[in-house]
């Protein structure tokens, strides 16, 4: 009988032992789960500002608004409110004419005419006046046109082609006339002379009565071709141009800007207490895709400690101006418009 | 005497037996309660990690009026790992489908605390996207399971369409 009541309270006993241990694990869990809920392992919202907003932009291209007549190349010079203006430079037209078939000379028709045409010595305003004469079987009737005089001797009744050739051979002859590349107007017996500089130039010209005529005349110095050296850059607005040619003249012309690439800087302050990692801010422009928050050059650090401020150049390349940036982080979420 | 002694013998093994039932039946049910309590503070301490924000511009969300969708961006603020193909998504409390495939933005592959998804999101009525009409927009999102429990969250804000 003692043994047994022994028993039982040794049974109840372990029952009561393993209860307890079962309820404190219970309870300890329960603890740890309090713990937890009360101080949740989750990133706060964190507080930042946006100050500074700045929109500047630099130039994307040019245009040609007016060609213009008479310049010789040059640069563009912007003028404007930027941090560096832009550079560029602009290029034109180099003078080229043709003459018609030189026709068969008859019984002397060629004799005392010729024509007169302007070599472009460079693309700063140095010219040579150049001007060409037939003398027939020898009767030297020169012109006196303004320049130095080239004599082609040729004889009457010549063919028109064989005219042209003998005008061709005499004007490569020249040492000094190098900067115009005179060619035959294969098959027809024409003559075309291209100038190799840029720049303007009097038109070539016949004599009165001559039995051929110039018929195409292009004109050197209109503005063809525009490059930008530099973009510039923080410009709050788009530059003027001032074309301002390597050597005076030049009329009507116009070169503007053709768009505007805009970047836009902002600076960021942490205005709480904990570090924020700059990798979890994120950037939403203009209400487009949101993006995370990068700046030029790249970050080098890592967080954004409590009280640090840094300055964002974001080179966003927008056509047009930014009007609206949004910052947001673990819940917060700010914007501010420009 | 003797008559007594078997009676009390009977007695007390009787009393034995109840009291090693008793015993089986109160561990037993200690334990299913406490496995029980074990599951429900996994859940609740689950739950405490698990955490999602808004991201993007609220007063421009993106938005297709001709396909009445919007892209939202949920960033996770948690620690729990989120898992991105077990969200809802409501606009002014009508269920949204999620279109296409949700982007993880910053190169993420895994919806880690910090990381921002993005989802676009089917809308039942017509939007009208000109920064003049306003929804409220809740989410909710789910973890990765953990000890066979989910954690789970949610977050509602009013955006306006842009």
């Amino acid at each position: 009988m003692g043994s047994s009541v022994g028993i039982g309270a040794l049974i109840m006993g372990v029952t009561l032992l393993s209860v307890f241990a079962i309820a404190t694990t219970v309870i300890n869990n329960q603890a740890e789960v309090a713990l937890e809920v009360t101080n949740p392992d989750v990133t706060d919202k964190p507080i930042l500002s946006l100050s500074n907003i700045g929109n500047s932009g630099s130039v994307g291209s040019l245009s040609i608004a007016s060609p213009g007549f008479g310049y010789y190349p040059g640069n563009l010079v912007f003028a404007g409110d930027c941090n560096q203006l832009p550079s560029g430079e602009y290029t034109v037209s180099a003078e080229q004419w043709q003459t018609n078939n030189f026709p068969d000379d008859v019984a002397g028709s060629y004799d005392g005419h010729g024509f007169s045409f302007v070599e472009l010595d460079d693309e700063l305003g140095t010219v040579s006046e150049w001007y060409v004469w037939y003398s027939v079987d020898g009767a030297l009737n020169d012109p006196g046109l303004a320049g130095t005089g080239i004599m082609v001797e040729i004889t009457a009744n010549d063919l028109g082609g064989a005219i042209r050739d003998s005008t061709l051979t005499k004007i490569s002859g020249e040492a000094t006339l190098t900067e115009i590349d005179f060619q035959s107007g294969a098959p027809a017996d024409t003559l075309v002379a291209d100038n190799l500089n840029t720049g303007p130039a009097t038109d070539a010209a016949t004599t009165l009565g001559a039995p051929f005529n110039i018929i195409i005349q292009n004109q050197g110095g209109t503005i063809t071709g525009t490059s930008l050296v530099t973009q510039g850059s923080g410009c709050t607005s788009t530059p003027t141009i001032t074309i301002t040619p390597n050597f005076p003249g030049g009329a009507t012309g116009s070169v503007v800007v053709n768009n505007m690439v805009w970047d836009f800087t902002f600076d960021i302050t942490n205005d709480g207490d904990t570090s924020i990692k700059l990798t979890e801010i994120f950037v939403t422009i203009d209400g487009g895709s949101t993006v995370v928050l990068s700046s030029t050059p790249a970050f080098t650090v890592e967080y954004l400690f409590p009280g640090e401020k840094i300055s964002i150049l974001d080179d966003a390349n927008s056509a047009t101006e930014i009007g609206r940036i949004a910052i947001s982080s673990h819940g917060m979420n700010i914007a501010v418009e420009t | 005497m003797a008559d007594g002694g078997a009676s009390n013998m009977i007695l007390l093994i009787t009393a034995l037996l109840i009291c090693g039932a008793a015993s089986g039946i109160l561990i037993q049910s200690w334990t299913d309660t406490a496995a029980s309590v074990g599951i429900n503070q996994e859940q609740l301490a689950l739950d405490s990690k698990t955490k999602v924000t808004f991201s993007g511009d609220l007063a421009k969300i993106t938005c297709d009026p001709a396909l009445d969708q919007i892209t939202i961006y949920l960033q996770n603020s948690g620690s729990s790992i989120l898992d991105e193909t077990e969200f809802g998504g409501f606009i002014d409390g009508q269920s949204s489908s999620v279109v296409g495939l949700p982007t993880f933005l910053n190169g993420a592959t895994e919806w880690s605390s910090g990381v921002v998804v993005s989802f676009v999101l089917q809308s039942s009525e017509v939007l009208v996207c000109d920064g003049t009409e306003e929804k409220r927009v809740t989410a909710v999102v789910l973890t990765l399971a953990s000890g066979g429990v989910f954690g789970s969250d949610s977050v509602s804000e009013v955006v306006k369409l842009g």
